[in-house]
């Protein structure tokens, strides 16, 4: 599309929008390092007097934040990373493969994407708990894995592959199996990436089915952590809150960081072909 | 051009190579917990919700058929009807404004060069990563009655002393939050999908058009929203849908100092349902009159989907 010059007044309108954006990323972090008095003061305090971890200290010494950030971890790491692989063959098998009732998985899929995730959680809840599954690791990723977004997103990329490539494999005696990891997924790195962001911060930011099954404190991922961390006193004691806040958000924007380019291709791959 | 979700018919690729048992162990886990996770809980909670299961059935007793008559209590109780009107009417606007915003924000990236538009990228993805939860905190935070910024800053250029105004005890304001909320973490993806799609409109034909003495608007009337069709109503239906069964902001502001009675959307109202009130009769009714509508929302668009798939 032609680059038109921006008018100075579009400026203007984009560093607006871009302020509201980031301004209560920017509120959270100062506020992290002010004390009660500097937050609970009228009129409010901008900045805070000085840049201590003194919250931070107290958030962790209040709630474990180590163990919460491990179960974090590996439920976020594993949740995403199966839900990739997962996605990546069903989408490999729907592409690249004559598979028998090709249209009714499509259709399944599409029928995944569509039924919220809270509705099936109370028969999901049951069934975790009748296995035993109640504040285990298994508990909270398993039934995360029913994910048809990237399923649908890989399908969509696959679609846009040159297919000779894949001919010339099979000629030289690559199976599926083969294909898919040494030739599929090197050809759809952005997608992939655009897929395993969004997975991660789906595992990452889950709040609702670990709040459910999950009640012993050891076993808390870091957003539910933080629902202790808002109740240990009467008094919402915001600078440690937001210490809180802050540790659950920063490792997710690290992430972002690191892969913000490839997921802006991946997602532009993923949304527009031909 | 294909879309997100579109159909690629005629590119529909001829499987290569051997058969063998690939296909099946390619297809089987996903499928499996596909229907273990959704299938299997969906076809449960039909069943509950033609069942008198309260609390006591949690606990194993047995579950006596009641026909009906779940659907008729919900159905005749006022208060799923305020429920259901109220969150199609949020999800109506939360659809409207993060349409338009997404929309705007993505025009108005074409027209920035790289480093402005990396910075504009960085600043929606930052809003983007942030966990539901952790956006509600401070937004709410920001709306505080006695400390939050925005009172303190309404005082400021109003004159008006707004200190100890409360933004969620009044309906209509803590909707207003929560969609300040809302809208604020999903004008990014509408952006960047929709951006992604503006970069594919070919420049001749805007440089035609702009030659023709079409203005801005009629460029966007007559050929980007065109050229964009099918983006726009996938993303389009993809947010009624997420906004539809929002639950985490509504929950969590309701923690923070909301009616519930007067500020619960379906997803709230079910939740409360089964697991407060421990009716999980209703609640399956309720959530099943929600995948219904669902349904019948996204229908058409499925069925174009399956009918370009069958070519």
């Amino acid at each position: 599309m032609t680059r038109f010059r921006l008018p100075i007044g579009g400026y203007i309108a984009l560093a607006i929008a871009v302020a509201v954006m980031v301004l209560p990323l920017l509120w959270m972090l100062l506020a992290s390092f002010k004390g009660q008095d500097e937050i609970y003061s009228l009129p409010i305090q901008w900045l805070p007097s000085s840049f201590g971890g003194a919250n931070y200290q107290a958030a962790a010494d209040a709630v474990p934040f180590g163990s919460f950030f491990l179960n974090s971890l590996i439920t976020t790491v594993f949740g995403a990373g199966i839900k990739i692989v997962l996605g990546l063959m069903t989408a490999y098998a729907l592409v690249f493969v004559e598979v028998p009732f090709r249209k009714f998985f499509f259709g399944l899929v599409i029928f995944a994407l569509l039924v919220p995730q809270q509705i099936v959680i109370i028969p999901n809840y049951t069934l975790v708990a009748s296995l035993g599954w109640l504040n285990t690791y298994q508990g909270i990723i398993v039934p995360g894995l029913a994910s048809a977004f990237g399923t649908f997103l890989f399908r969509q990329h696959f679609l846009s592959l040159p297919i000779s490539v894949l001919e010339a494999a099979a000629l030289d005696g690559a199976g599926h199996w083969r294909r898919l990891w040494a030739f599929v997924v090197p050809m759809s790195t952005p997608t992939i990436a655009a897929v395993a962001l969004v997975s991660v911060v789906t595992e990452w930011n889950e709040y609702l089915w670990p709040l459910l099954v999950i009640d012993r404190p050891n076993m808390m991922t870091l957003p539910i952590g933080l629902t202790l961390l808002q109740n240990t006193d009467g008094v919402t004691n915001w600078g440690v809150l937001m210490a809180g806040t802050v540790l659950v958000t920063l490792p997710i924007l690290i992430v972002f960081f690191v892969m913000q380019k490839k997921i802006v291709a991946g997602l532009t791959a993923g949304a527009v072909t031909g | 051009m294909t879309t997100l979700l579109g159909s690629v018919s005629s590119r529909l690729r001829r499987p290569v190579g051997r058969k063998g048992l690939a296909p099946a162990l390619l297809l089987v886990p996903a499928t499996l917990i596909l229907i273990a996770i959704i299938g299997w809980p969906l076809l449960q909670l039909v069943i509950v919700s033609f069942q008198q299961f309260g609390r006591a059935q949690v606990f194993g007793q047995a579950a006596p058929f009641v026909g009906f008559d779940n659907y008729t209590r919900v159905l005749g109780d006022p208060q799923f009807w305020q429920v259901l009107a109220r969150s199609f009417l949020f999800c109506i606007v939360n659809v409207v404004v993060t349409m338009s915003l997404g929309t705007l924000v993505a025009l108005l990236m074409t027209r920035l060069n790289k480093f402005f538009r990396t910075l504009v990228s960085v600043g929606l993805l930052l809003a983007w990563a942030m966990p539901a939860l952790t956006a509600v905190i401070i937004w709410g935070w920001l709306f505080d009655t006695q400390f939050g910024v925005v009172n303190y800053l309404l005082s400021q250029v109003t004159g008006i002393d707004f200190t100890g105004h409360s933004w969620l005890i009044d309906p209509i304001s803590f909707f207003a939050v929560a969609g300040v909320i809302i809208t604020w973490q999903s004008v990014p993806f509408v952006a960047f999908t929709i951006y992604a799609g503006l970069t594919q409109v070919p420049d001749e034909v805007m440089e035609a058009a702009q030659l023709d003495g079409a203005g801005a608007v009629q460029r966007f009337r007559l050929i980007v929203f065109p050229y964009l069709k099918s983006i726009f109503l996938v993303v389009t239906i993809l947010q009624v849908i997420w906004d539809l069964r929002v639950f985490t902001q509504i929950f969590a502001l309701q923690g923070i100092g909301g009616i519930r009675e007067q500020t619960s959307t379906l997803g709230v109202y079910i939740y409360q349902t089964s697991l407060g009130t421990g009716d999980y009769g209703a609640g399956g009714a309720i959530a099943v009159i929600m995948v219904i509508i669902m349904l019948a929302i996204s229908i058409f668009y499925v069925r174009q989907t399956i009918k370009e798939e069958a070519l």
